[in-house]
C-alpha cells in the first residue's frame, strides 16, 4: 500500500482521503491512441492496396476497405440500419444491466455467506463451464424471435462472469486489513464499506468487462438463432446472400460498438479503482 | 471458483475469530451435501413437469426425459457421426490455433518493438464478437468443415496468444542477468531460461483456449451446419425432440467440464510448483 500521509487515513470513519495514484499523463494516453489509430490505418491501406487495386484476393469474398465504407454508407443512410442498430443495442443494454445487478447481487450472496457457497457453487460452477450457447436454441423456443430471448441470451451468458468475480473478490479480501480496522473500532457496516467494498472492486470491474465480451457473444448468436431484426440477422442475411460489403460492414459496426463499451468500463475503472494494473484477467 | 477450505479465513462479512459450521465440514461431507442437494433438485424437476404438470415437457423435459433422449440417439446410432464430426473439426481447429498462438505469442512477447506494434491491434479486438464472422466463413470456406475449423481456431488462438505473451514478458530479468553473466548466448536465453519459464502461462492459455475453442465449435455448429453436435441441438430443438435436445447439451457440458479438469490436472503435474492464481 502507498505511504501513510495523514491521520485521518487511519481512522475507520470520517472523511474518505484515500490517496490516487497519478493516472497516466495524457501525453502518454494521447501518444497511445495516436499509435493505434496510425497502425489502423496503415493496415486499412495495405488490405486497400491487396484486395482493391493489385486484386490479390477476390473482392468479391473479401472487399476492401473502400467498399466497406460505402456499404455503411448506403446501410446508414438508407435507413436500413438503425432499425437493427436499436433493436441489438436495446437487448444488449437491458441483457447486461440486469447481469450486472443480478450478477453482483448473487455473487455478494455467494461470497459472503459459506452456506449458499456450498449449496449453490458447484451449480454456478458448472454452468460457468459450460458452452451457454448451446441453450441459445432452446432460449429462442421458449421465448421466441423477438427481444426477450436476446435479453435473456445476454443475461445467461454475461452473469457468470460478474458472479464468479465478484465472489473472488470477496474471498481475497486482506484478513489483515480487515484485522486492522477491527483494531480501529470499524464496526461491520465501516468495515463493509472502507475495506471490503474497494478491495472488491478491481474483481467485479474485471468481471464486468469479461460480461460485456459475452454479452455481445450472447446478444449475435441469439439473433443467428432467430430473429426479427437486429445487427445479426442483418449479418447472416447479408451473407447468405454473398453481399460481403454489406456483410463486413456491419461486422465493423459491432467491433466499434464492443470496443465502445469495454473502452468505457475501462474508463469507469480507472476513475473508481485506479490502483488494479490493467491486463489483470485476460479473458 | 474456491470452496473454502476448513483452514481459510472466515468469509469477509464475517469477524475473522469466528468460523460457521458450513466452513468445519469435511470435504467428504460437503460431497455428500452437494449429491444430496443434486437428487433433490432432479427430483422435483421430475415431478413438477411429469405429475404436477405444471411445465410442458416439451418446454422443459425431466430428467426421465432426458435420459431417454440420450438412450434413442445412441441406440439410433444418430449420436456417433455428429459427435466424430465435432471432435475432428474440434481437435483441428484447437491445434492449429494453440500452434498459432504460441508461436505469434513467442515472437511478439520476445521482440518489445513487435510488441509495441501488435498491442494496439490485439487489444482493439479483444471485445469483438468473433462469433459474427460465422456467416462469413461459410461464404469463405463453404458449408463443410471448414468454417467450423475456422471458428475452433479463432476461439483458441486469442487466449494462447494473450497468455503466451504475458508469459514470456514476466521471465525473470535476475534469471537472465545471471546466465549472461556465465556467457550464454542469446538463442541459450530464449531456450533454456524464457522457453520453461512461459511454460506455465502457455499451459494457463492452453486451458482457457479448451473451453472457448468449445464455444466457437458449438457457435459454428448452431447455424449453417448439417453435422456436429451443435447442428444435432438445432435440429433437434427445431422439432420439438427437447429431450434429445438437453441430452446433446448435457454431453456438450461433460466434454467442456471433461476436458478442462483434464487440463487442470495436466498443468498441475507438469509445473507443481505452481500455487499462485491463473492469469
Amino acid at each position: 500500500m502507498t505511504a501513510v500521509s495523514s491521520p485521518s487515513r487511519l481512522r475507520a470513519s470520517g472523511k474518505r482521503r484515500s490517496p490516487r495514484p497519478p493516472a497516466p499523463p495524457l501525453r502518454g494516453r494521447v501518444k497511445w491512441w495516436g499509435a493505434v489509430a496510425a497502425e489502423v490505418v496503415i493496415l486499412l491501406a495495405l488490405w486497400e492496396l491487396a484486395v482493391g487495386t493489385l486484386e490479390l484476393i477476390d473482392p468479391e469474398f473479401f472487399p476492401p476497405p473502400s467498399a466497406i465504407v460505402g456499404s455503411l454508407a448506403d446501410l446508414a443512410s438508407g435507413g436500413r440500419l438503425l432499425p437493427h442498430l436499436l433493436f441489438s443495442l436495446q437487448s444488449f443494454a437491458i441483457g447486461y444491466l440486469l447481469a450486472v445487478v443480478l450478477g453482483i447481487t448473487l455473487g455478494i450472496m455467494l461470497g459472503g455467506s459459506p452456506l449458499l457457497n456450498l449449496l449453490l457453487g458447484p451449480f454456478v460452477w458448472v454452468l460457468y463451464a459450460t458452452p451457454k450457447v448451446a441453450f441459445a436454441p432452446l432460449l429462442v423456443l421458449w421465448l421466441g424471435f423477438g427481444v426477450e430471448s436476446k435479453v435473456f441470451m445476454v443475461l445467461f451468458m454475461a452473469i457468470f462472469p460478474i458472479i464468479v468475480n465478484t465472489v473472488e473478490g470477496l474471498q481475497t479480501v486482506d484478513p489483515s486489513l480487515l484485522r486492522a480496522g477491527r483494531v480501529y473500532g470499524a464496526g461491520r457496516l465501516a468495515l463493509t464499506v472502507k475495506v471490503i467494498l474497494p478491495s472488491m472492486l478491481p474483481f467485479v470491474l474485471v468481471g464486468l468487462q469479461v460480461g460485456i465480451v459475452r454479452g455481445f457473444i450472447g446478444v449475435v448468436i441469439g439473433e443467428f438463432m432467430g430473429s426479427t431484426q437486429g445487427l445479426g440477422i442483418l449479418l447472416s442475411q447479408s451473407a447468405s446472400m454473398f453481399q460481403m460489403a454489406d456483410a463486413l460492414a456491419v461486422v465493423a459496426i459491432l467491433i466499434l460498438l464492443s470496443n465502445s463499451a469495454m473502452g468505457i468500463l475501462m474508463a469507469v475503472k480507472r476513475v473508481v479503482a485506479p490502483w488494479h494494473k490493467p491486463g489483470g484477467d485476460l479473458l | 471458483m474456491t470452496t473454502s477450505t476448513a483452514e481459510a479465513p472466515a468469509s469477509a462479512l464475517r469477524p475473522a475469530t469466528r468460523t460457521s459450521w458450513v466452513q468445519r465440514l469435511t470435504g467428504r461431507q460437503r460431497a455428500a451435501i452437494v449429491t444430496a442437494e443434486v437428487l433433490i433438485v432432479l427430483a422435483l424437476w421430475e415431478v413438477i413437469v411429469t405429475v404436477l404438470a405444471l411445465v410442458s415437457p416439451v418446454f422443459l423435459p425431466p430428467p426421465s426425459r432426458i435420459v431417454q433422449g440420450f438412450a434413442d440417439l445412441v441406440t439410433t446410432g444418430e449420436l456417433w457421426p455428429h459427435l466424430g464430426s465435432s471432435t475432428t473439426a474440434y481437435v483441428i481447429g484447437y491445434l492449429l490455433g494453440a500452434a498459432a498462438g504460441v508461436t505469434l505469442g513467442l515472437i511478439i512477447g520476445g521482440s518489445s518493438l513487435i510488441y509495441k506494434l501488435s498491442t494496439p491491434i490485439i487489444w482493439s479486438l479483444y471485445a469483438t464478437p468473433w462469433i459474427a464472422l460465422r456467416p462469413l466463413a461459410t461464404v469463405w470456406f463453404g458449408f463443410a468443415a471448414g468454417p467450423i475449423i475456422f471458428l475452433v481456431f479463432i476461439a483458441s488462438f486469442y487466449p494462447v496468444l494473450l497468455n503466451t505473451i504475458a508469459g514470456v514478458q514476466t521471465v525473470n530479468r535476475s534469471v537472465i542477468n545471471a546466465a549472461r553473466v556465465f556467457g550464454a548466448s542469446r538463442v541459450e536465453v530464449f531456450r533454456k531460461i524464457a522457453l520453461p519459464s512461459t511454460f506455465p502461462y502457455v499451459l494457463t492459455g492452453l486451458r482457457h483456449a479448451v473451453v472457448i475453442g468449445m464455444i466457437g465449435l458449438i457457435v459454428g455448429e448452431l447455424t449453417g451446419a448439417s453435422t456436429g453436435l451443435g447442428a444435432l441441438i438445432t435440429l433437434k430443438t427445431s422439432t420439438f425432440k427437447t429431450g434429445q435436445a438437453f441430452a446433446v447439451i448435457i454431453l456438450t457440458i461433460i466434454w467442456t467440464v471433461g476436458l478442462s479438469q483434464l487440463m487442470n490436472h495436466i498443468a498441475k503435474s507438469r509445473s507443481p510448483w505452481l500455487g499462485r492464481k491463473e492469469i
